[in-house]
């Protein structure tokens, strides 16, 4: 009978210590990846033997776009039929296609990541990985790349059959080679966006279904980026705004990456095993973080009995609570910062393509902010939104215009339309300005509730950001809350290029600016933050805490300060702002 | 080998272990008994630097589990609770991987892999895929693994459930052969039997607590009382009985056999075989009566629920 011990074993301790001590010394990066490749090799092979994974590989490599390919000629000869340039189709619209080909299979990169990381949490096969002397560095990129070998080999075989169909078949269109660079870098750093974010869902699950379900956080925005993609691939000229996209996706891979190598190590593996959401725990939480109770503090009082402190006044609750937050928002002011600051200059610099005809007497196309006003008090919570009026078609087909001429009309078309009135049309004489200015005042005082529609507006835009925010890890929030920066960069650059005094603007933001900008910027600040949170590395707590105190500090300081701020801000842009642009105006700016 | 000192695990406010300190030696087979959820599991990957105790230390094959993680699990061999096999892999494909994750040369892996697999009886299924394994075979190559790269610290969680009586048998020859090798084992079972038989410490934990360490005479000493003697006599006892109560604290009297508690045997049983002999009653035995180590996990488990429990 073979023995179990080596014989070697007991004779020889010292080739076991220096076996041990072998693992002791930090790891080369190539030993890393050496390591990390042992458990992709493994996990890959394993992938290659399910069927349900391969099927629909092999599928969407070979059939789709096969499909696809027959589905671009299909089109073109449609569009060809009805008097189209065939040429020019094809420049624009295949293209599209290839990308749209490769995010099939992409797609299944995230299926096998969940499968990866949850399936072997699930299985409970994870452990003896865990007890082996890989590091969590190493056993993160392996899996990682394991996730993504597959599909991304499938993508690019996919985007292959495709592109030899186009070059070989009808079209005998022979795509750029940096056309295919550019789909090939944007494949595959979508897979790498759906792979890292796939391990940070992973995180907060234990059962493969609860994480499909969670899946549709990453899956919804990806799909919602392909379609725009799309928009921009088919306009030849603009393709380069997908450069700035992957680079985009890049820097989220990073935020993913950082986060997922914190979270995916043995202590978070094993240390949940629930998924339910535990309410009185969430609760706690909310509550811990609306008092300013630290989680330390909480341990300390879990585990040594030490008393947890409390804010006896309003006083306090600030003091406690609610100011120790911005030493927390340093970083994501900054940003918001940049954001508003890079905003107004491409503002600017947009006002010198795309010139405002200010120089011309604008006929009926600005907006009458008193009647607006008007309109805006008879509806429900002050939301008045100005009629679009559809120009009728031209008889005769007009001359073709210029990229900027079309841009400059529609941004005059894009004005909201005036409601019927009967006081002559806005006109550039301060006369006429300061009579209206005037009205404005007299309609202010008359009717305060206007402080309502103008706080009311402000609110429903930060609410609208936070949520997109909250959805697009601070994206789509930093571009709502930068963007009348941005407009306002625009106007500016107008003034001057049209050498109009710009101190009576300046006074009208300023007003009121002075109170609305600043809480504008905390409340996306703490959006932002709230936001990013899961990408941001922390040692104490896990991603779901993290998150409800960061959103709990959101809703805190939105509430004890952004909103004050914004009453205020409101208050000044009715019942200052006006007077201090006649002023301004009166004293001869 | 294993020295644990004042070993603490919270999970957020759940506290799975309690400060809880032992040693294992070389040579020793140490088993931690308790019900579920009492925090074995839990020791273990402590012990195999896989959680990060909240307080307290562990040095494992002289490697502190939190300063040197990488040394502690290269040098331990860990059978989890739950077997955690890739079933779409061969058995000698499995292997080969754990081979590669412990660095060990291609020569020497395939020849380990293939020498347990034969010495556990699973020679033929080498290249059969493991979702074709019985539950038995795939413990028996959950164990193997643990073996492969011939670790002297072996963490063993319930290493013969879900087996036949034969390939139980089987692994506690093996745990015994390791025991003589002078390595260092950790058994966590609910088969007290087994435990029994197979260790030299235990260590009852409850609630995260160990409530109750030592040897199993100790353990019986201290929870069920004195040894039990059981005398049985060819001629009927008769009044003897009387003379009997005097030296020794007597449980059950028949006719011809009687069982009695005694603190001091080896004084005690030769004075009350003098009487018999007097007395002209044939001795028919005179023995211990062993009592099984179910019978003090039960009283110690009743006592800890008293609120009596201590460590020893």
């Amino acid at each position: 009978m073979s023995t179990i011990t080596s014989p070697s074993h007991s004779q020889i301790d010292e080739k076991q210590s220096s076996y041990v001590k072998s693992f002791a010394a930090s790891n080369s990066m190539w030993q890393t990846f050496s390591n990390a490749l042992i458990i992709t090799r493994r996990e890959v092979r394993d992938s290659l033997r399910d069927w349900r994974i391969i099927v629909p590989i092999v599928l969407l490599t070979l059939c789709f776009p096969a499909l696809a390919n027959a589905a671009s000629a299909a089109f073109i000869n449609l569009f060809e039929g009805y008097g189209a340039d065939g040429r020019a189709l094809v420049e624009s619209f295949l293209p599209l296609m290839p990308m749209i080909v490769g995010f099939f299979p992409v797609s299944i990169s995230l299926v096998i990541a969940l499968e990866t990381f949850v399936g072997e949490k699930e299985r409970r096969s994870i452990e003896p990985l865990l007890s082996t002397p890989l590091t969590n560095t190493e056993l993160y990129i392996g899996k990682v790349l394991a996730a993504m070998f597959p599909p991304l080999i499938a993508a690019y075989l996919g985007i292959g059959v495709y592109l030899g169909g186009l070059i070989l078949g009808e079209q005998q269109w022979r795509p750029a080679l940096m056309l295919v660079v550019q789909i090939l870098v944007l494949t595959t750093v979508q897979a790498a966006v759906m792979v890292t974010g796939a391990v940070v869902i992973s995180s907060q699950t234990t059962s493969t279904r609860a994480a499909n379900l969670l899946a549709s956080v990453i899956i919804i925005p990806m799909s919602m980026l392909v379609i725009v993609e799309s928009l921009i691939m088919v306009q030849p000229n603009r393709r380069f705004v997908l450069w700035w996209i992957a680079v985009g996706l890049m820097i989220v891979v990073v935020l993913f990456v950082r986060r997922g190598v914190r979270i995916f190590n043995r202590e978070e593996l094993l240390g949940r095993s629930v998924d339910q959401i535990n309410l009185q725990w969430i609760f706690r939480v909310i509550l811990d973080q609306w008092r300013g109770i630290t989680p330390q503090e909480r341990e300390a009082f879990v585990h040594r009995g030490v008393p947890i402190p409390h804010s006896p006044t309003i006083f306090h609750w600030y003091k406690r609570s609610v100011f120790p937050v911005f030493a927390e928002l340093r970083h994501p002011l900054m940003a918001i910062g940049v954001a508003i600051m890079g905003m107004f200059a491409v503002g600017w610099y947009l006002s010198t393509i795309y010139v405002l005809p200010l120089e011309r007497k604008p006929p009926t196309t600005e907006i009458h902010v008193l009647e607006a006003w008007q309109k805006a008090l008879e509806t429900p919570f002050g939301y008045y939104e100005t009629p679009l009026e559809v120009a009728p078609l031209p008889e005769k087909a007009p001359e073709p215009l210029s990229v900027k001429e079309r841009f400059s009309q529609a941004i005059v078309a894009a004005q909201p339309k005036p409601i019927e009135v009967e006081s002559p049309p806005w006109q550039f004489s301060d006369e006429t300005l300061l009579e209206q200015l005037q009205e404005l005042q007299e309609f202010a005082s008359d009717n305060p509730q206007l402080i309502g529609v103008v706080l009311g507006q402000n609110v429903r835009v930060l609410l609208a950001a936070a949520v997109l925010g909250l959805l697009s890890l601070g994206v789509l929030s930093t571009i709502i809350v930068a963007l009348p920066f941005g407009i306002l960069g625009y106007i500016f650059g107008n003034l001057f290029a049209h050498s109009i005094n710009p101190i009576p603007f300046i006074v009208a933001v300023i007003a009121h600016g002075v109170v609305e900008i600043p809480a504008i910027l905390l409340a996306g600040a703490l959006i932002l933050r709230a936001s990013m949170i899961i990408t941001k590395s922390s040692t104490e707590l896990t991603v779901g805490e993290a998150w409800l105190r960061a959103i709990t500090d959101m809703v805190k300081v939105g509430i004890a300060v952004v909103f004050p701020l914004l009453v205020v801000a409101a208050t000044l842009e009715v019942l200052l702002t006006p007077h201090a642009v006649e002023w301004a105006l009166q004293i001869g700016f | 080998m294993i020295e644990a000192r004042g070993l603490t695990k919270y999970f957020g406010e759940f506290l799975a272990v309690d400060n809880i300190t032992f040693a294992v030696e070389p040579g020793t087979v140490f088993a931690i008994l308790g019900p579920n959820g009492a925090g074995k599991t839990t020791t273990i990957r402590m012990l195999t630097s896989i959680l990060t105790p909240t307080s307290g230390t562990a040095i494992v094959a002289g490697y502190d589990v939190v300063k040197h993680p990488a040394q502690v699990r290269a040098s331990v061999g860990v059978l989890t609770e739950q077997h955690g096999l890739y079933e779409r892999m061969k058995g000698l494909e499995y292997l080969d991987f754990f081979g590669r994750v412990y660095r060990l040369p291609t020569e020497i892996r395939l020849k380990r892999s293939r020498e347990l697999m034969e010495r556990f009886g699973l020679g033929d299924a080498l290249n059969r895929r493991v979702s074709e394994y019985s539950k038995g075979m795939k413990q028996k190559l959950a164990l193997v693994r643990s073996l492969l790269h011939d670790p002297p610290v072996l963490l063993l969680d319930e290493p013969t459930s879900a087996m036949d009586p034969q390939s139980a048998r089987l692994v506690r020859d093996a745990i015994v052969e390791l025991k003589y090798d002078r390595r260092t084992i950790i058994l966590t079972t609910h088969n007290l039997t087994e435990a029994q038989e197979l260790s030299n410490q235990i260590a009852v934990i409850r609630r995260g607590r160990i409530i109750a360490q030592g040897d199993i005479d100790t353990l019986s000493q201290r929870f069920v009382g004195p040894p039990l003697m059981e005398l049985r006599t060819v001629q009927p006892l008769n009044g003897f009985t009387d003379e009997l109560t005097q030296l020794v604290k007597i449980r059950e009297v028949y006719a011809d056999r009687v069982l009695y508690e005694t603190h001091t045997p080896a004084e005690t049983n030769p004075i009350i075989v003098r009487h018999l002999m007097n007395a002209g009653i044939d001795i028919l035995t005179l023995s211990r009566v062993s009592q099984t180590l179910e019978e003090i996990y039960l009283n110690i488990v009743e006592e800890d629920e008293k609120g009596q429990g201590t460590t020893v």
